[in-house]
């Protein structure tokens, strides 16, 4: 597949760029000459820039970062935007535009000449067949890129050299199946085996205790281990209902039935038909009835005795009451006096009603007088007496009539003969009530003796002492009580024999029920659930030992890979490597792949290797890294579609003669890749200017932060005439 | 590129089986396709769904266990 080159960038807006620039580029060679700070690093940023928008700012590349901090919008611009158009030797073209639309956004498009177009980079890249990492590594040369190559750590070395060695898929799908780290892919899915393993095998624990206690219990109550199977468990139950059957021939009460279990699932019934038996056996056993009887009899009698003493008390504790009463008068002597002093205290309230009438006419004329003779001389009328006013005369004469002394001592008597009254009226209502408790406490005890005459069924004289009779027939039913009791005592011994034999059945059953537990949770490993749970866990270990071993072989792939296309440009790297530094004790580079590194190494004349960092100068170390990125950005081995290399400062630290035969090395390049050169270095724009190559030739210049630099031809540079490139036209 | 072929033999002595073999092969292949179409975040993309979809599947079959047995 053809290669693409750059034939043209127009930049606005974009870092040191803050005006409309259009950079037309040369098939071969293309030199941006200018001092430092004059836009030509951003020209080839550009470039990068447009193809992966802020996916070349995020780059890691090795330890370094350098644009992770890129401000991408020149801040003299309102607008930021690169258009590149790339040209296929087979005069294919395709037109890329990439715009800033936020700091951390843009808007990509690009145009095939066949009418393809899209929006997604991704596309163009697949296009491209080319990456990020691709186009740091082995299209950019990159100052820091030239450090990776030989000083960086060994894997960041060996990304850099394997990238320029057209390794980038092989790199990329191993790196692909590396990010899901399929080896930690089973260990989640062990780690839910194992908890479920640990609560089974807890269960199984619990269960096995469950099962050596209980079989502790049979064997200490006289169990032998053979008998603590399913056999002897049934040959029990049998036991007990053979002797559950003999207590009820004992007790002449009808056969008893059971379902005599087979297994231990049946157990439980058997267990339950079992209490039900013996339960039946207890009521209607005609020794336990009888004693029963007996009980309840005595109880009701101790309870009809108890009411009857305690109503025979209430009753003559009323009649005690009343006779100690102290008013001894009868009820209707009582009312006899009261309403001989009602009489009396009516009498009085009549003589004082007349009393008050005639002092209030009396008072109603005193006040008559009293509004006539004030200020007068008065003599009262009675005695003579000179009184100095009226109402000194009124109270004279009110003092001489005594009227309030004489119902005052009327008012007395009748409070007394009222309160006397009240007195027998409450005495009178005392006796009533006591009499009235007396009859309702012989009603009660006469209820009573009722009912002890209905429960021994004979009927009492009031001269029968019930409770004597009461205490009589208790002794008699104690006296029966006791010669039952050796029955009693017989027959709850068997039943107590039967109950206790039938609680080994409950260790029985809880022995069973453990064993069978343990027997399900044995059988998990072989149940359909488990069996696909694993199977899963096969497919996913499977899969995560193919991911690995595809891992493994991919690595195997790129070294040997490596080590194929090295040897075909060995030769190149070595020469081009004598060529730039013209080294007398070195004849040439060497590099060989060695497990996750490349060694690189000087040979000397006889041949023999040496390993070059050591030996190396800083300039030859920049030389070293150019001969090996040039001679394998040139190779046929290439596996992107940018047939193009950009190098941007290449000449730091090398002589005059290295910067020559650089360029002598530039110049066969040329032949297979476009070469885009941006140096500050006159020295070596002077030896590309020497080149015989057709070539464009910029200087950059007098950049200023509002207008940014001026571009101009380079005159004697190329063979048609000088020109102005399009410069100051306003991005926006 | 590499082809399935080559990958095969760098892991001769490596796999187990013919099958193995086989899953490797078409492991590499439907990468590769993958690859050509969608980039290596595909190929990540791809596997994550494939390893997801197992887990999904695991996930289930471990809750019915569990429901099976009470574990």
């Amino acid at each position: 597949m053809a290669q693409f080159w750059i034939e043209r960038v127009e930049v606005a807006g974009f870092r040191g760029l803050p005006k409309l620039l259009q950079i037309d580029f040369d098939r071969a060679v293309t030199l941006l000459h200018g001092d430092n700070r004059q836009g030509k690093s951003s020209i080839t940023n550009a470039v990068e820039w447009c193809l992966f928008g802020p996916e070349i700012a995020a780059i890691r590349y090795g330890e370094i970062r350098e644009r992770a901090d890129w401000e991408v919008r020149s801040l003299h611009s309102t607008k930021c935007y690169v258009e590149c158009t790339f040209r296929s030797a087979d005069g294919e073209t395709i037109k890329a535009r990439r715009t800033l639309k936020t700091p951390r956004t843009t808007d990509f498009s690009f145009e095939t000449q066949d009418g393809t177009k899209s929006a997604d980079d991704k596309l163009l890249h697949n296009l491209l067949q080319i990456s990020s990492a691709d186009f740091v590594s082995s299209v950019h040369l990159h100052p820091e890129v030239i450090r990776n190559l030989l000083v960086a750590l060994p894997k960041n070395r060996k990304e850099a050299i394997d990238r320029l060695l057209g390794l980038s898929e092989l790199r990329d799908l191993e790196a692909a199946f590396k990010v899901q780290k399929p080896s930690a892919w089973t260990s989640k899915l062990d780690s839910d085996i194992e908890s479920l393993y640990l609560v089974r095998d807890s269960r199984l624990a619990e269960k096995r205790k469950t099962v050596e206690s209980e079989s502790d219990v049979l064997l200490t109550n006289g169990f032998q281990q053979p008998d603590l199977t399913e056999d002897g468990a049934e040959r029990y139950a049998a036991d007990i209902a053979a002797r559950a059957r003999k207590l009820a021939s004992t007790f002449q009460l009808p056969e008893l039935k059971f379902t005599e279990p087979h297994d231990f699932a049946s157990l439980q019934k058997f267990r339950n038909e079992l209490d039900g038996a013996i339960r039946n056996l207890q009521a209607q056993n005609p020794v336990l009835k009888n004693q029963a009887d007996h009980l309840n009899r005595k109880a009701n009698i101790e309870g009809l005795r108890s009411a009857y003493v305690a109503r025979k008390n209430a009753f003559t504790a009323a009649e005690q009451e009343l006779k100690s009463h102290p008013e001894v008068r009868s009820t209707d002597q009582l009312d006899a006096e009261r309403i001989e002093l009602q009489a009396q205290s009516s009498k009085l309230a009549a003589e004082m009603n007349e009393v008050a009438k005639n002092a209030t006419i009396l008072s109603n004329a005193l006040e008559f007088f009293q509004k006539r003779l004030d200020a007068e001389l008065i003599l009262c009328p009675l005695c003579g007496q000179a009184t100095k006013s009226a109402s000194e005369w009124r109270a004279h004469i009110e003092k001489e009539i005594k009227a309030n002394e004489i119902l005052e001592a009327l008012q007395t008597r009748k409070r007394d003969l009222d309160s006397r009254a009240a007195i027998l009226d409450a005495a009178k209502e005392q006796r009533l009530a006591l009499a009235k408790k007396i009859t309702d406490e012989k009603l009660r005890l006469e209820a009573n003796i009722d009912g002890i005459g209905r429960l021994l069924e004979r009927t009492l004289s009031p001269n029968d002492d019930p409770d004597g009779i009461l205490s009589s027939e208790i002794r008699n039913i104690e006296d029966d009580l006791r010669l039952l009791q050796n029955q009693v005592s017989d027959v709850n011994a068997g039943l107590d024999q039967l109950r206790e034999a039938s609680q080994f059945l409950d260790v029985f059953a809880r022995l069973a029920k453990a064993q069978e537990e343990i027997r399900k949770i044995e059988a998990i490993s072989s149940s359909e659930s488990f069996k696909e749970v694993m199977g899963i866990r096969a497919d996913a270990e499977q899969l995560a030992e193919d991911v690995e071993l595809l891992i493994e072989g991919l690595n195997s792939a790129t070294n040997a890979e490596a080590k194929k296309r090295l040897d075909g440009v060995r030769a190149s790297i070595s020469d081009s490597f004598s060529k730039i530094t013209a080294r007398p004790d070195f004849a040439g580079l060497q590099i060989t792949p060695v497990g996750d590194d490349y060694k690189i190494e000087l040979t000397d004349n006889a041949g023999a290797g040496r390993s070059a960092l050591p030996i190396l100068n800083h300039a030859d170390i920049n030389c070293a890294a150019l001969s090996i990125f040039l001679s394998l950005a040139g190779s046929a081995q290439i596996s992107h579609r940018l047939g193009l290399v950009m190098l941007d400062d290449p000449s730091q630290s090398l002589d005059a003669t290295s910067k020559r035969n650089l360029c002598a090395v530039l110049a066969d390049l040329c032949d297979s890749r476009q070469v885009i050169v941006a140096t500050a270095d006159s020295e070596l724009r002077n030896e590309v200017l020497r080149m015989t190559k057709k070539k464009k030739i910029y200087r950059l210049s007098g950049w200023s932060p509002a207008e940014g630099p001026t571009l101009s031809d380079e005159p004697n540079a190329n063979e048609g005439p000088t020109t102005e490139a399009a410069v100051g036209t306003d991005a926006g | 590129m590499v082809t399935a072929d080559e990958i095969s033999q760098f892991l001769k002595s490596r796999v187990s089986s013919p099958e193995q073999d086989a899953r490797i092969r078409a492991l590499y292949e439907s990468a590769h396709n993958v690859y050509k179409q969608r980039g290596a975040k595909g190929v990540t993309d791809e596997i994550q769904s494939h390893w997801t979809k197992l887990e999904a599947r695991f996930s289930k079959a471990i809750a019915q266990l569990r429901k099976d047995t009470g574990l």
